[in-house]
C-alpha cells in the first residue's frame, strides 16, 4: 500500500516537473527573422529593397544571354552541350533550364512584399520621400519583370499581392498578356514616376531615367511610336545623357557603369552576390563559352577587311587576333570580353574566371534609347533623316563608316528599320536586345529560318529551320508544370 | 473441478510451508560443466517453484543446494547457456554429487531483454524485439555498430553511403514509412538519446535490441516511427581485474573492375563520331601527339591494396559496491582508393557505484575522435571512367597535368592533391542514479549531455582549378551540436502470489538539441604552404545558422502476466515539441500488446516432448515522427544571401511557414509467434505487420508564382506490410562439435495511399522517380527503350502505331511491309522536339499514341526496393576451432545505373562510353544495334535520363563474412598466465553473385524518395585479415 502511494506521488511530482518547462516549447528561429517581425524601421526598408534587386540579379544571372540574344543570329552554339544546341537549333523544350520562370517570379514576389509592407512602416525617421522612393522602385521593378515575362511566355500568371498563407489556393491561371501590359505594367510605371525621388542618380537602381527607359521600350513593343517619342523627349530634356567618345570611356560603360551614357545597369560583386552566370554563356578563362558570336562576327570582320580604320566595337567585343586565319576562314573567338576591363599586362580585356564574373549587365544606356527613338521617328513621322542622324551618331562614335541614307537600299520604312536594327545589333551586341528586336519587328522567321537550316545541315541533323511562329514564345518549364498541372503549355511545345 | 481444487490447496499449502522454517531439507551438491567439460562458475541454480535463487556455482563449478524432502526439479541457468532441468529426489540421493552439463546457446528464455525504460524477461516479451549479443558482434570484426547489425535481424536493412573508410550508414526498419521526416530509427544508448552512433566501438557493446513493432517502440513516442535500436554497453563484473586485448590487421582490394575503353577503343569512337556527323578527326588527339598517346587504366592507377589495423584494449572489474569497464579502441583504415583514409580513436569508461542496497550511481563517459580524408567520393570514379584513356596524366617533367590545361579533370591529381579532411569530435556523459525505495519500487533519474564538433576542411590547390590563371580554394564547414536530456522514471514491479505479476513504469523526460553550423570560403591563397583562412586573398561572407529544438514528454507502461502464460502490456506516451505549431504541439502515442504462451496450456501436454516453448503475440501501437526542420512552422525572412550593391538584402525564405504543422503518426499491427523446439535445438520466430503512416510530413511544392518553392505539410499516407521470420537452430550439438545456423528473411510491400491534393511527386535529379497514389516508393519513371532504328526509313508506323518494316532493293528503298505483307496505308513518323527520328536514334515506347515522343510517354520502369532480403549466419565449433560465416541476399530490386547512363549518353565528346557501347553503337544505315549512334547531342535526346536500358536487376547473394577462430587450450593458457586467447583469420565481402553491371549492387539509400541510383560511389572492398584476442 505504501509502495503504491509513493509510486503515485512520485508520478505526480514528475508530472509537475514536466509542466514546469513548457515555456521552453516556444522556440523562435535563431538565425532568421519571423515574417511578422520585419518591415518595422527605415533600415528594414533598405534591406528589403536590396533583396528586390537581388531577386533581379538572380533572375538574369543565367538567363540574360539566353532570353535576349542566344536565340537570335547574334550567337550560335559553341561546343555540344545539350542546352546550347537546343537553343541555337530552335529546339527549346520544357526542360531547357532558362524556360523556368521561378527566379523571375521570386523577384516579383519580393516586390509584392515591399509594396504591401513599406506603407506600414511607422518608424518616424522614415521620411515620406524615402518611403515613396522605395515604393516607386518596387513598382517599377515589378513592371519591368512582368514586361520580360509577357515577352518570353505570352500570357502568364499575374500576382500582385504577396502569398502568405498555406490555406490560400496557390495556383493561378494565365492572364492575357495585353491585359497585363495595359493594366499593370504601364499604370505601375506611371505610378512609379510619381513616387520616385527625382534627385536619385544611382545608376544601379531605379531612377526617373530608368523608368522612362522602360516605358520607351514598352511603348515601342506596343508600336505606340508617339509615346516613344514623348518619353525619349523627356529623357533628352533631362540633359544628363550623351554618348561617350573614347574607347576607354566606352569600356567604362560596362566596367564602372558610371558614364554619361549609363541609365540602368545591374551592380554585381562576385564576393557577396555570387558570380554572374554570363561567364559560362559568353566564355571565361576557365571554360569555353556556351555560345559563340555568329553574324556580327562576319559583319565586323568584313568591315575590318574593307576599312582602314575599322569599327572599334570589334576589338572591344572580342580578341581579333587569329579570328581570320591565313586561309581567310573566319573562326569564332572563344570569349566575348565586352563586359571586362583591360588587363594592364596584355593591354587587352581579359575575361575573369567563371566564378569571379561580375559583369554589370546593362539594362538601358543612351545609344539604346536613341536607336529606339530612331525606330519611332521612322514609323511615326517617316523621318528618315532623323533616323539616320541617330544611326550615324552612334556609328561615328564607334569609328565606323557612316551610312549613306540616300542609297537605294534605304528606300522604304522597312529598309530604314532594317538599318536601325543592324546598328542596334552591333552597338547592343550581347546586351539582351537582339531577340526582342527581331520579335518586335516580326523578323524572327525571315532572319532565323535560313540560319538554323544552315546550322542543322552542317551537323547532319534533321533540317527543320524556324517555320512555326508559335515557337517565338518560350515553352513553360517542366519544373513549373510539374508543380502546377493546371497550367497549359504553349503550343507546339510538349509537356 | 475437484482436481483443480486439490491442486490449488496443495499450492497454498506449499506456499505456507515455504514461509516456515523448512522442516525437512536435503542437501544436494554437484558440479556444473560446459559441453567441453570445463567447469562453469556463476550458474544460477533454482528449485523449480521457488522464486529465490537456491545457489550459485563457485569458481570451480561446484554448488550445494538445499531441497525440500522428496522429489524436486533443479533448474540450472545462466546468460549464454541453455537452461537445463534435473530431477533430483529420493532415488537420486544415491548420487549425491550431481554432474550437470550445460550447452552454450543464446536461445535461453531466461534471458533478459532491454526494453524502453526497463527490462523484461524474454519469456514475457509481447512485442517484436530482436537481440544481438556481444558474441554475435565479435564474430564480425565490425568497424562500427551498423557493420555489426548487418544481416543479424529480419526486417532491418542497412546500407552504407559508400565503401569509403568511415562512410556513414543508413538503417531502415520494416521499409520506409515516411517521405522526408527522417527514415532512420531512433537510437538509445544506455538509455540516452542523441548519441552519435559512429562514436561507439562495437567491441564495447553488451547487447543491441531492435524494437521492430509499434508496441515495443511506442514508449519512445514521437521519434519511434522508424523503429528503435537500443544499445547497451558493457559493465564491469564482480571479480578480478580483467584485461582484454584484441588486435587485427586486414588488407582489402577492389572487388572487381568495370570495363573501360582503352586508347584504341576510344580512337574507334572518335572515328565513328566522324562518320555520324560531318566532321574530321581532330589532330589534337592524334596518337603522335605526346599529350594523347597514353593508354591509361585509371582504375588501376587510382586503387591500391587498402589496409586496416584495429586495436581494442579493455579493462574491467569490480567488487560488491563498485564495478568499472574502460576501453580504448584505435582504428586505422586506409581505403582502396589512393589517399582515402580514416583514423578513429574511441574511448569509454563506465562505472557503477552501489554504496548500499538503496542506491546505485552510474556514470558512463564516451569520447571519440575521428580524422578522415574523404577525397571526392562520388566524383573521382565517374570522372576517371569518362576520361579518354589516351590523355596524359603527367607532364614530361613528371608533374601532374593541371586541370586548366585539359578540360577533363585529372583523376590522379584530384585524389592525391585535394585535401578533404573531416575532424569529428564527440563526447557524451550519461549519469544516472537509481533509488531502490523498496523491494518493488525503484526510481531512476538520468541526466545526460553529449556534444559533437564536426569540421570539414576542403582545399583545392591551383593544379586542380579549371580557371586560368588557376584559383585555389578552401571551403571550411563547421558543425557543432549539443544535446542534453533529463529523464526520471519509476518502475514498480510486484508479484501477487506466484501467478500474478505486475510491472509498471511512469516517467517524464525533457531534451534539447542545439546546432550551430558555420561555413566559409576563401580563395586565391597567397601561398599553398599556408592553407588557413588568413592566407586567402578573397574571403567570401561566412554563412551561419543556429537552431534549437526543445521537447518534453511523459510516458507510462503497465504490464501484467499470469504465470507468464497470459501477458498483456500497454504503454502510452505524450510528447510536445517546439518544432510544431502551438495548436498541434501535443501528441499522444498509445500501444497495447498481448501474448499467450499456449505451450503451457494443459491441452498442449502432448507436445511437451518437442515443443519447449510456444507463444503467440498480437500488438497494436501508434508511433510518431518529428524529424523536420526546427523552424518549418514559421514563415521567415532569411539573411545573408541576398546582397545587392553592398547591402545585405532581407528576403522571405523559400519555404512558406505552416502554423498547422503537426506529428506524422504511424499505426502498426503486429502478429507474431515464437516457438522453441527440441530443447532449444530449433527456434522459429514469425511476424506479420501492417503499418500505415498518416499525416505524412513532407515538402509540398508550391508554384514559384507564390514566391515560395515549398511548404511543409501533414498530408498523405503510406502503407508498409510485411512478413518476417527467423529460423535458428543446432543441427549438430555434440560434446566436441556444434553447428549453429540462423536464417532470417523479410518481405516488405510498400504502397502510397494518399498524396497532397493527389499531385504526383517527381522527386530527384535526374528526374527518374515518380511517387503517385497507388504507386510505391522507389518507382522508376522514364522511357522504355525498344531498340535503335536501323534505317532512316525505319521510323514508320501504321495508322495504329505498329512499326513498319522498310524494304530495300539494292539499297534503294522500295516500300514498307506490315506483318510480312506490303503496306500501302498512311505512314506515321515519331518526332522528338519536332525533329523526326532517324536511323541510329533510339526507339522509345510510344505510350500516348501520337507522333510526339515526350514526357507523356514515360512509364513506370521498375522499383528500387528489394522484394525480400535474407540473412544466413553459421557458427560451427569443433573442439578449439570455430568457423563462422554469414551470407546476405537481397532479391528483386532494381538499380538505375546512372554511371553507365552518364558515360553512354553522348552529351559531350569529353565522356568516353563503355567499350560495349563503342563497339556496339550504330554508324551506318542498316546497322542493327542495341546502342544508338554515338553522335554528340543531336537534340533528340538519345542519351536521355530515365532510359530503361540502365535499370538493372540488383538482386544479389553475398558471402559477406567468413571467420575461422582457434581458441588456445587451457593448458597453454595457464602456462602463459592468460585468461583466454584466440587467433582468427577472416574475410569480408568475399563473393557476390549478381547480374548487376556496376561495382556493387549494395548501394546507399540516403534519400527516402529517390532510392536506388548508382552514381559510381566508392566501391566496397574485398577484405582479408587476421587478428588475436587475449584476456589477462
Amino acid at each position: 500500500m505504501k509502495n503504491r502511494f509513493s509510486f503515485l506521488s512520485l508520478s505526480l511530482g514528475l508530472c509537475l516537473l514536466a509542466i514546469s518547462c513548457n515555456k521552453q516549447l516556444d522556440q523562435k528561429p535563431i538565425s532568421d527573422i519571423l515574417y511578422q517581425d520585419f518591415w518595422k524601421t527605415a533600415a528594414d526598408a533598405k534591406y528589403g529593397m536590396a533583396s528586390v534587386y537581388s531577386g533581379v540579379q538572380k533572375t538574369f544571372s543565367n538567363t540574360f544571354t539566353e532570353w535576349g540574344d542566344a536565340r537570335s543570329d547574334n550567337f550560335g552554339a559553341s561546343g555540344t552541350g545539350e542546352n546550347q544546341v537546343n537553343i541555337s537549333y530552335n529546339g527549346l523544350t520544357a526542360v531547357t533550364a532558362s524556360a523556368d520562370w521561378s527566379n523571375l517570379y521570386s523577384a516579383i514576389a519580393r516586390a509584392n512584399v515591399a509594396i504591401k509592407y513599406i506603407p506600414t512602416i511607422t518608424d518616424p525617421s522614415f521620411t515620406t520621400t524615402l518611403r515613396n522612393h522605395y515604393l516607386g522602385q518596387s513598382y517599377a521593378v515589378r513592371a519591368f519583370m512582368y514586361f520580360w515575362a509577357i515577352r518570353l511566355w505570352g500570357d502568364v500568371p499575374l500576382r500582385l499581392e504577396p502569398y502568405e498563407s498555406v490555406d490560400a489556393p496557390p495556383n493561378l491561371p494565365r492572364t492575357n498578356k495585353d491585359s497585363i501590359m495595359n493594366n499593370v505594367i504601364i499604370p505601375d510605371l506611371k505610378k512609379a514616376m510619381t513616387l520616385i525621388d527625382k534627385k536619385s542618380l544611382n545608376v544601379f537602381e531605379i531612377t526617373v531615367p530608368s523608368i522612362l527607359s522602360i516605358l520607351t521600350e514598352v511603348y515601342l513593343w506596343k508600336h505606340d511610336y508617339a509615346n516613344v517619342i514623348a518619353t525619349t523627349d523627356q529623357l533628352i530634356a533631362l540633359r544628363r545623357f550623351s554618348l561617350v567618345t573614347t574607347p576607354s570611356e566606352y569600356k567604362d560603360v560596362f566596367i564602372t557603369a558610371i558614364t554619361t551614357e549609363n541609365i540602368w545597369s545591374l551592380n554585381w560583386n562576385y564576393i557577396t552576390d555570387g558570380a554572374n552566370g554570363i561567364g559560362a554563356k559568353l566564355g571565361s578563362n576557365s571554360n569555353t563559352s556556351n555560345f559563340q558570336i555568329d553574324i556580327p562576327l562576319d559583319i565586323w570582320e568584313a568591315d575590318a577587311k574593307n576599312n582602314p580604320t575599322p569599327d572599334i566595337r570589334r576589338y572591344l567585343n572580342y580578341d581579333t587576333a587569329g579570328v581570320t586565319g591565313s586561309t581567310g576562314v573566319v573562326t569564332a573567338p572563344s570569349v566575348i570580353w565586352k563586359f571586362y576591363p583591360i588587363d594592364i599586362n596584355t593591354g587587352k580585356p581579359a575575361a575573369p574566371s567563371r566564378n569571379q564574373n561580375q559583369a554589370k549587365l546593362p539594362f538601358y544606356r543612351w545609344p539604346d534609347i536613341l536607336l529606339m527613338r530612331a525606330e519611332a521617328l521612322n514609323w511615326a513621322n517617316d523621318d528618315k533623316n532623323g533616323a539616320f542622324a541617330i544611326i550615324n551618331q552612334v556609328r561615328r562614335r564607334a569609328g565606323a563608316v557612316p551610312l549613306d541614307s540616300t542609297k537605294a537600299k534605304y528606300k522604304n520604312q522597312i529598309q530604314v528599320e532594317e538599318a536601325i536594327l543592324d546598328e542596334r545589333q552591333l552597338e547592343l551586341f550581347a546586351e539582351g536586345k537582339r531577340w526582342f528586336d527581331l520579335v518586335r519587328t516580326d523578323r524572327v522567321l525571315t532572319t532565323m529560318d535560313p540560319i538554323i537550316r544552315d546550322r542543322q545541315f552542317k551537323v547532319k541533323a534533321s533540317i527543320t529551320g524556324f517555320t512555326d511562329p508559335r515557337k517565338i514564345l518560350w515553352p513553360i518549364s517542366r519544373v513549373v508544370l510539374n508543380v502546377d498541372p493546371s497550367l497549359t503549355q504553349n503550343p507546339p511545345y510538349s509537356k | 473441478m475437484m482436481r483443480l481444487l486439490l491442486r490449488f490447496s496443495f499450492i497454498a499449502l506449499f506456499c505456507f510451508l515455504s514461509q516456515q522454517v523448512v522442516v525437512a531439507q536435503m542437501k544436494i551438491s554437484g558440479i556444473v560443466k560446459d559441453t567441453g567439460g570445463i567447469p562453469l562458475p556463476g550458474i544460477n541454480i533454482t528449485v523449480k517453484g521457488q522464486s529465490t535463487i537456491g545457489a550459485q556455482s563457485d569458481a570451480k563449478g561446484r554448488f550445494t543446494v538445499n531441497i525440500p524432502n522428496g522429489k524436486a526439479r533443479l533448474v540450472f541457468s545462466s546468460v549464454g547457456y541453455i537452461s537445463k532441468e534435473e530431477v533430483v529426489g529420493s532415488a537420486a540421493t544415491l548420487k549425491s554429487t550431481l554432474e550437470v552439463r550445460l550447452t552454450p546457446g543464446t536461445t535461453s528464455l531466461e534471458e533478459v531483454v532491454i526494453i524502453g525504460y526497463g527490462t523484461q524477461k524474454k519469456r514475457d516479451v509481447s512485442g517484436a524485439i530482436t537481440t544481438v549479443g556481444s558474441k554475435q558482434i565479435a564474430e564480425r570484426q565490425a568497424v562500427d555498430v551498423f557493420d555489426a547489425l548487418q544481416g543479424q535481424s529480419p526486417g532491418i536493412q542497412i546500407s552504407q553511403e559508400s565503401g569509403r573508410p568511415g562512410a556513414e550508414s543508413s538503417v531502415r526498419i520494416r521499409g520506409t514509412a515516411t517521405f522526408e521526416g527522417g527514415a532512420d530509427p531512433l537510437y538509445i544508448v544506455d538509455g540516452v538519446q542523441g548519441v552519435n552512433i559512429d562514436g561507439i566501438n562495437p567491441a564495447d557493446i553488451e547487447s543491441i535490441e531492435i524494437l521492430r513493432d509499434a508496441a515495443s517502440a511506442a514508449i519512445y513516442g514521437s521519434r519511434s516511427a522508424n523503429g528503435v535500436i537500443i544499445i547497451t554497453t558493457k559493465r564491469g563484473k564482480d571479480g578480478k581485474v580483467k584485461i582484454g586485448l584484441q588486435a587485427l590487421s586486414s588488407f582489402g582490394k577492389l572487388a572487381h573492375k568495370l570495363p573501360q575503353a582503352t586508347a584504341a577503343e576510344r580512337r574507334l569512337l572518335d572515328y565513328k563520331r566522324t562518320l555520324v556527323s560531318n566532321s574530321t578527326l581532330s589532330s589534337s588527339v592524334d596518337s603522335l601527339n605526346p599529350s594523347a598517346n597514353a593508354d591509361n587504366d585509371y582504375q588501376d592507377m587510382l586503387t591500391r591494396i587498402g589496409a586496416r589495423q584495429q586495436v581494442d584494449l579493455s579493462l574491467s572489474g569490480g567488487a560488491k559496491t563498485f564495478n568499472y569497464f574502460g576501453s580504448i579502441g584505435l582504428l586505422k583504415d586506409n581505403g582502396i582508393i589512393l589517399n582515402s583514409w580514416s583514423n578513429v580513436a574511441r574511448g569509454r569508461f563506465n562505472t557503477e557505484y552501489k554504496p548500499n542496497d538503496k542506491l546505485t550511481i552510474s556514470t558512463k563517459i564516451l569520447a571519440s575522435y575521428r580524422l578522415e580524408n574523404r577525397i571526392s567520393d562520388g566524383e573521382v570514379l565517374p570522372d576517371a571512367l569518362a576520361r579518354s584513356a589516351y590523355l596524359r596524366v603527367y607532364l614530361p617533367d613528371g608533374s601532374f597535368l593541371s586541370r586548366s590545361s585539359g578540360a577533363q579533370p585529372n583523376p590522379l591529381a584530384q585524389v592525391l592533391l585535394e585535401k578533404n579532411n573531416f575532424d569529428i569530435y564527440n563526447v557524451g556523459i550519461a549519469n544516472s542514479a537509481i533509488f531502490s525505495l523498496s523491494k518493488d519500487l525503484r526510481l531512476t533519474v538520468d541526466a545526460n549531455v553529449t556534444a559533437e564538433n564536426n569540421s570539414n576542411f576542403d582545399f583545392m590547390p591551383n593544379i586542380l582549378s579549371s580557371a586560368n590563371p588557376a584559383i585555389n580554394t578552401l571551403n571550411v564547414n563547421n558543425g557543432f551540436k549539443t544535446y542534453w536530456q533529463f529523464q526520471a522514471y519509476c518502475n514498480y514491479n510486484k508479484n501477487f502470489g506466484r501467478n500474478h505479476s505486475f510491472n509498471s513504469t511512469f516517467g517524464v523526460s525533457a531534451d534539447q538539441t542545439y546546432t550551430k553550423n558555420r561555413s566559409q570560403v576563401g580563395n586565391n591563397f597567397v601561398s599553398e604552404d599556408v592553407i588557413t583562412m588568413n592566407a586567402a586573398t578573397v574571403q567570401f561572407p561566412s554563412v551561419e545558422t543556429q537552431t534549437r529544438i526543445f521537447s518534453n514528454s511523459a510516458f507510462a507502461r503497465l504490464g501484467y502476466s499470469y504465470m507468464s502464460r497470459y501477458i498483456v502490456n500497454a504503454t502510452v506516451r505524450a510528447d510536445q515539441s517546439s518544432v510544431f505549431g502551438a495548436s498541434k504541439r501535443l501528441g499522444a502515442f498509445p500501444s497495447i500488446s498481448l501474448a499467450w504462451r499456449y505451450s503451457d496450456e494443459n491441452f498442449m501436454d502432448w507436445a511437451k516432448k518437442y515443443l519447449d516453448d510456444g507463444k503467440l503475440r498480437l500488438s497494436f501501437g501508434m508511433t510518431g515522427n518529428d524529424k523536420i526542420g526546427a523552424v518549418d512552422q514559421f514563415t521567415r525572412y532569411g539573411l545573408g544571401s541576398n546582397f545587392y550593391n553592398g547591402v545585405s538584402g532581407v528576403a522571405t525564405a523559400k519555404t512558406l511557414g505552416n502554423p498547422n504543422l503537426g506529428w506524422e503518426a504511424t499505426q502498426q499491427i503486429n502478429i507474431g509467434s515464437d516457438a522453441n523446439f527440441l530443447k532449444g535445438r530449433l527456434t522459429v520466430t514469425i511476424d506479420y505487420y501492417d503499418k500505415t503512416t498518416k499525416d505524412l510530413l513532407y515538402t509540398a511544392p508550391l508554384p514559384s508564382t507564390t514566391g515560395f518553392n515549398s511548404v511543409k505539410v501533414n498530408v498523405g499516407s503510406i502503407q508498409n506490410r510485411g512478413f518476417e521470420y527467423v529460423l535458428s537452430g543446432y543441427p549438430i550439438r555434440k560434446k566436441n562439435l556444434s553447428w549453429n545456423i540462423a536464417w532470417n528473411m523479410s518481405y516488405n510491400y510498400n504502397r502510397v495511399k494518399e498524396l497532397y491534393q493527389g499531385t504526383d511527386l517527381l522527386p530527384g535529379n535526374p528526374n527518374i522517380w515518380k511517387v503517385s497514389q497507388g504507386g510505391h516508393i522507389g518507382d522508376f519513371y522514364g522511357y522504355k527503350a525498344l531498340g535503335v532504328y536501323a534505317y532512316n526509313e525505319s521510323n514508320a508506323y501504321s495508322q495504329d502505331w505498329v512499326q513498319l518494316t522498310p524494304v530495300f532493293d539494292n539499297n534503294v528503298f522500295t516500300g514498307y511491309t506490315l506483318d510480312g505483307k506490303p503496306y500501302s496505308g498512311t505512314v506515321q513518323k515519331l518526332y522528338v522536339n519536332n525533329v523526326p527520328l532517324k536511323g541510329g536514334d533510339m526507339i522509345w515506347q510510344n505510350m500516348v499514341k501520337d507522333s510526339l515522343l515526350d514526357d507523356k510517354d514515360r512509364v513506370i520502369l521498375g522499383n528500387a526496393m528489394p522484394k525480400w532480403t535474407a540473412g544466413l549466419t553459421n557458427l560451427v565449433t569443433y573442439k578449439q576451432f570455430t568457423l563462422s560465416f554469414s551470407m546476405y541476399i537481397s532479391w528483386g530490386g532494381s538499380i538505375y545505373n546512372d554511371l553507365r547512363q552518364g558515360l553512354n549518353a553522348s552529351i559531350t565528346n569529353n565522356n568516353t562510353p563503355e567499350p560495349d557501347f563503342i563497339k556496339g553503337s550504330w554508324v551506318r544505315q542498316g546497322d542493327v544495334t542495341i546502342y544508338p549512334s554515338p553522335a554528340i547531342n543531336t537534340g533528340i535526346e538519345n542519351g536521355r535520363d530515365g532510359n530503361s536500358m540502365y535499370i538493372e536487376d540488383a538482386s544479389y547473394i553475398r558471402l559477406r563474412n567468413l571467420r575461422f577462430t582457434y581458441l588456445f587450450p587451457k593448458k597453454i593458457l595457464s602456462k602463459l598466465n592468460l585468461g583466454g586467447a584466440s587467433f582468427f583469420v577472416f574475410g569480408n565481402n568475399l563473393l557476390t553473385w549478381t547480374r548487376y553491371k556496376g561495382y556493387d549492387p549494395e548501394i546507399s539509400f540516403p534519400s527516402v524518395l529517390t532510392p536506388g541510383i548508382d552514381v559510381g560511389r566508392y566501391p566496397r572492398k574485398r577484405e582479408f585479415g587476421a587478428g588475436l584476442n587475449l584476456t589477462f
